[in-house]
């Protein structure tokens, strides 16, 4: 008989501040957008890379952290080697988070402090990490990617902090190479391989998916980790077409990724267009929309395409897959701390029942129209359509925070 | 046929049990490969061969308590015990939901 410890599971305590602070940070950076100026919009522009660590930190890590909490033992299949150390990353992400978002806004000398406080933050989950998988005997290509990407979060924050004390003009370094090497290995090394990796294990498990190969995974993990390693190499050698070669490949990365995504879709048996299932597909689609911009950027050197290409990338891939996942995680952990134990003694709600439907659908319907109308305006520089998405998004998010504080309150 | 009437009464309670996120009790999501019965003293010894849709599903002890449980809920079978022997081979597939199921899924 096949066995299964079940004694993995961290306590929802444990947990759900991640996710509040995370839906919190959410509504933040919809707020901020609001003080964007389309017209003069550049990534070196303090209030887009402020805005970018709000979202990233703020939202995107705080929310992957929590879930990784859950998730590791789940894909693992060991317990962790230490779960109370998430205790202590919530509070230190959290302060790291706001330091550096003020750093970037006010004042430059916080960006050290900042930066050394979630670098601690990380390291002690990149740390509980890797003692977690030293449990692991044989490791099959989803625990390859826990692997893969936290190596690279590693170097990511390191020369995140060396880029914060440049900038703070503690250290005299290149920005513009640290930069590229900081953004390469936390985006493409860390969110994208996390996703890729545990996307090809809870889409299919909440779909039921089966029978497809995993080999586009192998694919196209592999070839994101080499178009990390190309443009980290070629932000410090200079050498256009090593880099060039890393942005097509991780481009490429991303599409055969995206056909992985449409196998396990296609074969689903579960065909409910749920908010799970419609946050998804407008998730992917703006992977696609994304990649897209991409590619007309590198044809035409025009900075919004860059920048509409990171939006969509940002707010409408890793957003609505966060969030999507968000309505199927918290259900679960709430019923498995409030309701599993009256199992066969009385009726117990389904995950289903837990989740705010009409709330739910306003965060999705608000937020996708937020995110399209702000598309549009970066790519027009059009001011008044920035602010007209904002409104949208706004709404969206706090439709998406009362959601979150619904299904975490559910009794 | 021998046992024929526990077998049944351990399907329908089978049919009461649900993995929470998914809205087709274990039955009829075709999650179970068998029900041996066999007599010992005592009472009725009955062994549910069963799989999960995942091997990492996160609610499969919870699943697997329910169905150790059903002897306690069949009142009219003094001495039955249930044990559940979880397997992962053959697969699970899709085919082995029923049609109600599927129409319930959104399948057909």
């Amino acid at each position: 008989m096949f066995s299964i410890s079940q004694d993995f599971a961290p306590p929802f305590k444990l947990i759900s501040p991640f996710f509040i602070l995370g839906s919190l940070f959410y509504l933040f950076s919809s707020f901020y957008i609001f003080f964007f100026s389309a017209a003069d919009m550049s990534f070196l522009d303090t209030k887009v890379i402020g805005f970018v660590h709000l979202f990233l930190l703020g939202f995107v890590m705080m929310t992957i952290f929590g879930a990784m909490a859950q998730l590791v033992p789940v894909v693992l299949e060991v317990g962790h080697f230490g779960v109370e150390l998430f205790y202590a990353i919530w509070p230190l992400l959290l302060i790291g988070t706001l330091l550096m978002v003020f750093g970037f806004l006010e004042s430059p000398a916080l960006l050290p402090y900042g930066g050394t406080v979630v670098l601690i933050a990380m390291m002690v989950f990149v740390m509980e990490i890797f003692l977690t998988m030293f449990k692991v005997k044989k490791l099959n290509i989803v625990m390859s990617s826990v692997l893969i990407s936290n190596t690279f979060l590693f170097f990511g924050i390191i020369f995140g902090l060396v880029m914060a004390l440049a900038y703070a003009g503690t250290i005299d370094a290149d920005i513009g190479s640290l930069l590229k090497a900081h953004v390469y290995l936390v985006v493409g090394g860390y969110i994208s391989v996390t996703i890729m990796g545990l996307s090809v294990v809870l889409i299919p498990m909440f779909g039921l998916s089966h029978g497809f190969s995993m080999k586009p995974l192998e694919i196209s993990m592999g070839m994101m980790s080499l178009a990390v390693v190309l443009v980290v190499l070629s932000a410090f050698i200079k050498f256009d077409i090593i880099e060039n070669f890393g942005y097509a490949l991780a481009i490429i990365s991303q599409l055969v990724y995206f056909y992985h995504i449409y196998i396990i879709y296609k074969t689903r048996a579960r065909k409910e267009r749920d908010i799970y299932a419609i946050s998804l597909i407008f998730s992917y689609l703006s992977l696609v929309v994304s990649l897209l911009l991409g590619i007309a950027y590198f044809i035409s050197s025009h900075e919004p395409l860059l920048l509409a290409a990171a939006w969509q990338m940002f707010f409408g891939f890793f957003g609505f897959l966060i969030t999507g996942h968000i309505y199927k995680i918290i259900p679960f952990l709430v019923w498995f701390e409030r309701f599993s134990p009256l199992v066969g003694k009385q009726k117990v709600p389904m995950l289903s029942d837990m989740v705010p439907k009409k709330s739910s659908s306003a965060q999705f319907f608000f937020s996708a129209i937020g995110v399209s109308i702000i598309l549009v305006a970066i790519l027009l520089q059009s001011d008044v359509l920035m602010k007209a998405g904002a409104s949208f998004l706004v709404v969206g998010a706090l439709a998406f925070v009362r959601s979150v504080f619904y299904m975490i309150n559910f009794k | 046929m021998k046992f024929a009437a526990v077998k049944e009464k351990i399907k329908e309670k089978l049919r009461d049990i649900y993995d929470p996120e998914i809205p087709v009790n274990l039955y009829d999501l075709g999650l179970i490969y068998g029900i041996d019965c066999a007599k010992e003293s005592g009472g009725t010894r009955c062994v549910v061969t069963m799989t999960l849709t995942s091997a990492t599903c996160p609610v499969s002890e919870s699943i697997l308590e329910q169905v150790r449980n059903i002897s306690s809920l069949i009142e009219d079978e003094p001495g039955l015990t249930i044990s559940a022997n979880l397997v992962f081979e053959p697969p699970w597939s899709k085919e082995n939901i029923t049609d109600e199921a599927k129409l319930h899924l959104g399948m057909l």
